[in-house]
């Protein structure tokens, strides 16, 4: 006990002590320049290879937080899409979010929120793994260029938290993914054009007609000058029913932009579209 | 008074010499002893005072974990009336450092000045003008906080989401509040990043030193966070870890219960009944740290039953930890049956909900993370065990209660060399309480099982693998259930599918992510399922009673190794009702691992042999009849 109260532990041991522990901190420090400490694959702790690629690259980045394996147990999107949203949709056409909207919103993510890449987001929201943001932004990008060769943003921007939220949390994992994915399109980031300015509810707790009027009018764009005349490319972590973005790029429309369109990380679908492959 | 203070705090100077005493506080009923300090964000609040003491006041905008290293500089300055030479060089030579760090981090950071004592009389302050205090704690906040923190030490979002689950209402902010109970020593706080004593910052709360630095919108700045235990909540370098003062911890911690009465549903054996007693006497002659090296299934939790009870007895808690989550389950449910469901509470996963200390709390190493206070024992289950072996993280927070704890009990069936050499005290007990030696594994060489390697790389399923068939046939044929132990995870929907495909029914797959794991657990315990196909989560602390093993591709290197093979060979026979079974590493070619740990099964039997341990029909197992790692192909089995 008597131990315990001295919590110090920069007070704690005397000068030799202290000596000494600051000559096997360097003495690991060099060790770690020859035998550097492996990383490990964010989803099954397992340590990883060495990266796939002699240089620098996007793939390279991706290599250094997930395993070979665990790419490949991504459930990425796969044909038949809906053709607005990019969810997978068996019966062809409009899927049912898109069909009861009057204004539809184009987007595209390329995984589907199950199994593993459900855990993905889990880690890069709550569990503060903010080292994933970026690789996986690339992702993003990569799905955007290919589901959308003929467009191109002229700016990217993140779905934003609420202040309190944000402070909260300390990041806004949806800004760390639209950092990844303004460096591999190589367009600029607008993180302070869209704010959220009413506080909201967890939307993965609520009904559709709720998600709709739980996000309703909960954006706004301090300064529309910054927007106007734009096409933009919202980005999210994950699309359920297009609620969030909607009522994101409905603020960015009244704001002037001339396109919006969104990308996220990874989409929910019916498990019953997903058996046709 | 407070624009003083914020002056004071813009400049980031320390007070001194003040005697204020605010009106609404009344602190000549508390006996408040040390001078302290205060810290961030909200400089009027943050203060700790005394009547007629010094008062310390730090900079507002000085991050939590800096405070703490200014605090742990300027003490020593202040306590002592003349203030050594070198100390005061080696403090602003820290602070310059810092400031380099900073500033390396891109940070608009201003100057911090070295803070020179300044003296501010008490005739400048007004009772008045503390505003900051109109917040109290109310008398059910406290009751809740107390409640929350007991035996726990936690992050502020943390308490607040335990404090919720309570059900108490607060108005104001949850720190504000909580700042009046740490000056009244009820709470101590700390940041949960501070440097350590080489200058290297390090996470409070499990002691990693593999610290992120990222910007945090909390704070508003570069903040560091510790990357290690972020799985439990962020750590970050402007979040407080909230716990209660020694005293307080003592003072909740002593229950006035009766001791408790112990219901064995049988008889200790002679072997555990001998070590029981070595445990109990150790502990009385102020044993710290004792280890139980028991063979697999000898029953060795039942073994510190007698020491948990006369712990409990003496009015201290007993913390029961195991690295694995299905272990716990059993263990608490085990727990529950011996000592009543009154004295015991679970910590694990989904368990942890409803909280509470209670004398004997069982919990998986990672709740040992948010755990605090001195129990009175702490019994260490399959200390060699994934992933306690593996992460200093878990090692770093059960030395921690360890060390604040009476002693120290580690129990496996497979110590580590380095164990072995370093416990003080070595308690054996070599046999099962049955008197049954422990089955010996049979090697089963199968070239087909090169297709299961990565059988995620192939087009169709592979055909199920011979010796696994060999296996089942010889399971039905002794009419026992069959345990498949797989390498990875990846293998067992395919090898369940495999399964099926040869006509067996009644089969299910479990792994760490699997939903159904603990109804896939009961049913094969129940005898619902012929064969289960498993990762090495089943490995270890675990009783099926009708069972045979079968390991998957036993040669794989870093899952199988030696202390692993030996656990899976130890979950046949522990029984009374089936003391005996068979064990079968399936391999393409057989590892040292292997051999090692065949090696091992036998020495242990030869030694409960030489002990007279066993029953009287195999006194003939004498050394070297069996021979170690000795290698069959297929079909050499004998029926």
């Amino acid at each position: 006990m008597s131990k315990r109260s001295s919590v110090d532990p920069s007070m704690s041991g005397s000068r030799w002590q202290r000596l000494s522990g600051w000559v096997w901190g360097l003495l690991r420090d060099a060790g770690e320049l020859v035998l550097p400490q492996t990383c490990v694959c964010r989803l099954c702790r397992r340590p990883l290879p060495a990266p796939p690629l002699p240089f620098a690259c996007y793939v390279n980045d991706l290599y250094a937080c997930l395993c070979r394996e665990c790419i490949h147990s991504l459930a990425w999107v796969q044909p038949p899409l809906c053709p607005q949203c990019g969810r997978p949709w068996r019966h062809g056409g409009l899927c049912r979010f898109c069909l009861r909207r009057r204004h539809v919103l184009q987007g595209c993510s390329p995984l589907v929120y199950t199994g593993a890449a459900q855990e993905l987001v889990r880690e890069l929201k709550f569990r503060a793994v903010c080292e994933l943001g970026r690789p996986l932004g690339y992702i993003i990008g990569a799905m955007v260029r290919s589901a959308m060769p003929d467009w191109e943003p002229q700016a990217i921007i993140p779905v934003p938290l609420h202040a309190d939220r944000l402070a909260a949390r300390g990041y806004n994992q949806a800004e760390l993914l639209s950092q990844g994915v303004s460096h591999f399109l190589k367009k600029p980031l607008l993180h302070q054009a869209l704010l959220r300015t009413r506080h909201t509810q967890p939307q993965s707790a609520l009904s559709v007609t709720e998600r709709v009027k739980n996000v309703h009018a909960a954006f706004h764009v301090p300064h529309p000058a910054v927007v106007a005349n734009k096409r933009l490319l919202l980005v999210d972590d994950v699309h359920t029913t297009g609620a969030t973005v909607h009522a994101a790029a409905s603020a960015l429309w009244h704001a002037g932009a001339t396109t919006v369109r969104f990308a996220t990380l990874a989409v929910a679908a019916n498990t019953a579209d997903l058996s046709e492959r | 008074m407070s624009r003083y203070f914020l002056w004071a705090a813009q400049q980031g100077i320390i007070l001194s010499g003040c005697s204020y005493l605010p009106a609404k506080l009344d602190v000549e009923r508390v006996p408040i002893k040390p001078i302290f300090y205060g810290i961030t964000p909200e400089p009027a609040v943050e203060l700790r005072f005394s009547a007629g003491k010094p008062l310390y006041l730090l900079s507002a905008e000085v991050p939590l974990w800096l405070a703490q290293l200014l605090l742990s500089m300027a003490k020593p300055r202040f306590q002592q009336a003349a203030v050594g030479c070198w100390q005061r060089l080696y403090f602003q030579a820290r602070v310059s450092y810092l400031r380099r760090r900073m500033q390396s981090q891109l940070l608009n950071w201003e100057y911090i000045r070295p803070p020179a004592p300044r003296v501010l009389r008490s005739a400048d302050m007004h009772a008045g003008d503390w505003e900051c205090c109109a917040a109290m704690p109310t008398p059910e906040l406290t009751s809740a906080v107390l409640e929350a923190l007991k035996a726990r030490r936690l992050l502020e979002s943390e308490l607040e989401t335990a404090l919720a689950r309570l059900g108490a209402v607060y108005d104001g902010q949850l720190r504000v509040l909580l700042h009046h109970l740490v000056l009244h020593h009820i709470l101590q706080r700390e940041s949960a990043i501070a440097l350590n004593s080489y200058g290297r910052l390090h996470c409070r709360r499990c002691g990693s030193d593999r610290i992120h630095w990222a910007w945090c919108a909390k704070c508003g700045s570069h903040c560091p966070f510790c990357g290690d235990c972020r799985n439990m909540g962020v750590a970050r370098g402007c979040s407080a870890l909230y716990s209660l003062t020694p005293q307080m911890q003592a003072h909740t911690a002593r229950h006035v219960q009766a001791v408790p009465k112990m219901n064995l549903p049988f008889a200790l054996s002679s072997a555990q009944a001998a070590a029981s007693e070595q445990i109990v006497s150790a502990m009385r002659q102020g044993a710290k740290e004792i280890t139980i090296w028991a063979a697999c299934g000898a029953g060795k939790t039942e073994v510190v039953y007698a020491a948990m009870r006369e712990v409990v007895g003496r009015g201290k808690r007993v913390l029961l930890l195991t690295p694995r989550r299905d272990v716990t389950a059993e263990l608490y449910a085990r727990l529950q049956g011996v000592f009543g469901a009154d004295y015991v509470v679970g910590l694990y996963g989904a368990a942890e909900s409803n909280y509470q200390a209670s004398p004997i709390m069982v919990a998986t190493t990672h709740q040992a993370i948010r755990l605090d206070g001195a129990f009175g024992l702490v019994v260490l289950d399959e200390c060699d065990a994934y992933p306690y072996r593996t992460e200093k993280m878990l090692q770093n927070a059960v030395g921690r209660l360890a060390r604040q704890g009476g002693c120290f009990i580690q129990m496996t069936a497979t110590p580590s060399p380095l164990l072995r050499r370093h416990s003080s005290r070595l308690v054996y007990i070599p046999a099962r309480h049955h008197g049954h030696p422990l089955p010996v594994p049979n090697v089963l060489q199968d070239t087909g099982l090169r297709l299961w390697r990565t059988p995620e790389m192939t087009q169709s399923l592979p055909p199920c693998p011979e010796s696994v068939i060999e296996a089942l046939i010889r399971s039905r044929r002794e009419k026992a259930q069959l345990l498949i132990f797989v390498p990875r995870r990846l293998l067992v929907a395919p090898l369940v599918e495999a399964l099926r495909q040869v006509g067996v029914e009644r089969v299910a797959g479990v792994h760490s992510g699997s939903e159904n794991r603990d109804e896939i657990r009961t049913a094969f315990k129940e005898g619902q399922l012929e064969a289960v196909v498993a990762t090495t989560i089943f490995e270890r602390g675990l009783t099926f009673p009708q069972v045979n093993v079968a390991v998957l591709l036993a040669e794989t290197r870093q899952i199988f190794d030696n202390a692993a093979l030996v656990q899976m060979a130890g979950r046949v026979g522990r029984t009374t009702t089936r003391p005996q079974g068979s064990v079968w590493f399936t391999c393409v070619q057989p590892s040292q691992a292997m051999r090692q740990a065949i090696e091992d099964i036998v020495t242990l039997n030869e030694m409960a042999a030489r002990a007279g341990l066993l029953a009287s029909g195999y006194v003939d197992v004498a050394p070297g009849k069996l021979k170690p790692g000795e290698q069959r192909g297929i079909g050499d089995v004998q029926a």
